[in-house]
């Protein structure tokens, strides 16, 4: 048991009448790119904010590393200095969100060393030589002092992406990261998560790009309803989905 | 109309000069103080605290509905003799001055706060940032660049505003201008004077100001 880095048992989150999920169980182990796919608006989302407790679950657990966090979240922190232990969360899982969320007033690398100075306490120096690197990962070099809205959109996403890695975390989120994306823009940016999938890192892939969930991913969960209705390896799902309602959609996909 | 009498105003020039000069001192104390009371009263007025955000919202409704001249009036010849308390008339008008600018600056903070999307909050939030970093580094710059017109307006309202102190006696630009008038006879001579002084003031804060803006684009 000890490579499961993530284990989510039972959970339900709904938003006024809205039932968006409904008892979902998932467990990720350590090295796993696990792919989500499925309808839009039926928990995919949802899903991944309850992970890092953006979102308070109304019901279930979140085992992240052996500490379930949804009774940590319950209890209210000092307003002023956050919930220590869920900001401790936050700095072991990165997220990257559709709309790459960039603080426009900063430039790429200020962005990138934003965390690593306010919460992991390091010196500007040794954050802005990190931010560098991570930014070099994903092929910025040469727009480090660019503001974000002077960057196309992969490239927005790709120092979103950076401004996660460069906290080292142990979980990476992405929320259908190109689904905000200009065609010919996809590919640069899918090829970052594909990098970081081969490199083994732990991570779970809220994604509409089927080729990126059948070739990178080693699990797909197919999410309809606000739970899991199949799950198994990329091909098999992909060649002989089970369940109807993954028929449907896979066939959906490639009318 | 009769010959303008230049010469008897450049004679008072000193005066009228250090007049203005007490004009914009009290508009700009006014308007630094009122900063800063006012991010507190705008971050009162955020509280997840009831009873507090309600004495904001209260502080707010008050100070913006009062007169600028029945609020310098109850307080410099009202609070003053009912308490028995000290007060020059000038840090009475900076005062009224300075608490009439929070409430608006609250109320201006507070919409620059809200245009800001909420998923600039949530993206420091992810990142493991404290509220208060979430505040001083993420959501407050972007909060200056959007309110900072609108702060331009409320300085050149303040340098305006601070002619009705001229009611408690104090010699800033109006009142000393009204006693120039009485001495030489000459109204239309120091009102226009007055006039375009307070105009050049206004113009040159709002050239100041597009500077400033432009100083922290991105």
């Amino acid at each position: 048991m000890s490579d499961v880095v993530l284990e989510v048992n039972n959970l339900h989150k709904s938003f006024g009448s809205l039932h968006v999920l409904r008892g979902l169980n998932l467990t990720v182990r350590r090295g796993e790119a696990v792919a989500v796919i499925g309808p839009s608006g039926k928990g995919k989302s949802t899903l991944l904010r309850c992970i890092n407790l953006l979102e308070q679950p109304d019901e279930g657990q979140v085992i992240f590393e052996g500490t379930d966090y949804v009774p940590i979240a319950r209890r209210r922190g000092l307003r002023l200095r956050g919930n220590p232990q869920l900001r401790q969360l936050r700095t072991h899982i990165g997220i990257v969100f559709q709309q790459f969320n960039l603080f426009p007033h900063k430039t790429a690398v200020e962005n990138v060393m934003l965390a690593p100075m306010r919460v992991l306490g390091m010196s500007k120096d040794e954050a802005r030589e990190r931010s560098l690197e991570q930014l070099e990962h994903v092929g910025l070099k040469d727009k480090v002092d660019n503001h974000p809205h002077t960057l196309s959109g992969g490239q927005q996403q790709r120092v979103a992406i950076a401004r996660a890695l460069v906290m080292e975390p142990r979980l990476m989120l992405f929320d259908e990261i190109t689904a905000a994306l200009d065609p010919e823009l996809v590919g640069e940016v899918v090829q970052e998560m594909q990098r970081l999938a081969e490199g083994g890192m732990t991570m779970v892939v809220v994604t509409h790009h089927m080729s990126f969930a059948r070739h990178s991913s080693d699990r797909i969960l197919f999410v309809d309803e606000g739970d899991i209705v199949e799950e198994g390896e990329p091909d098999i799902l992909f060649n002989n989905p089970k369940e109807p309602r993954t028929q449907e959609f896979l066939a959906h996909l490639l009318s | 109309m009769l010959e303008f009498q230049l010469e008897t105003v450049v004679a008072s020039g000193p005066r009228i000069m250090a007049a203005l000069g007490l004009t914009i001192y009290i508009a700009t104390v006014s308007m630094l103080s009122g900063l800063v009371v006012g991010l507190v009263v705008s971050l009162l007025r955020g509280s997840g605290f009831q009873p507090v955000r309600l004495l904001a919202v209260t502080y707010i409704s008050i100070f913006r509905g009062l007169p600028l001249i029945a609020f310098l009036i109850w307080l410099y010849f009202g609070v003053t003799v009912a308490f028995n308390i000290q007060l020059s008339p000038i840090t009475a008008g900076i005062v009224v001055m300075t608490i009439q600018s929070s409430a608006y600056l609250a109320e201006i903070y507070r919409s620059g706060m809200e245009a800001i999307p909420h998923t600039q909050r949530q993206a420091a939030v992810a990142l493991g940032l404290s509220p208060v970093r979430v505040f001083t580094d993420v959501q407050f710059p972007q909060a200056v660049r959007i309110v900072l017109p609108a702060i331009g307006n409320e300085y050149i309202g303040l340098v305006k505003g601070s002619a009705l102190v001229s009611v408690l006696g104090v010699a800033e630009l109006m009142r000393t201008s009204q006693q120039l008038v009485q001495f030489y006879q000459l109204p239309f001579e120091f009102f226009t004077t007055a006039a375009v002084l307070y105009v050049a003031v206004g113009v040159g804060l709002g050239r100041l100001f597009r500077i400033l803006e432009q100083r922290i684009r991105y």
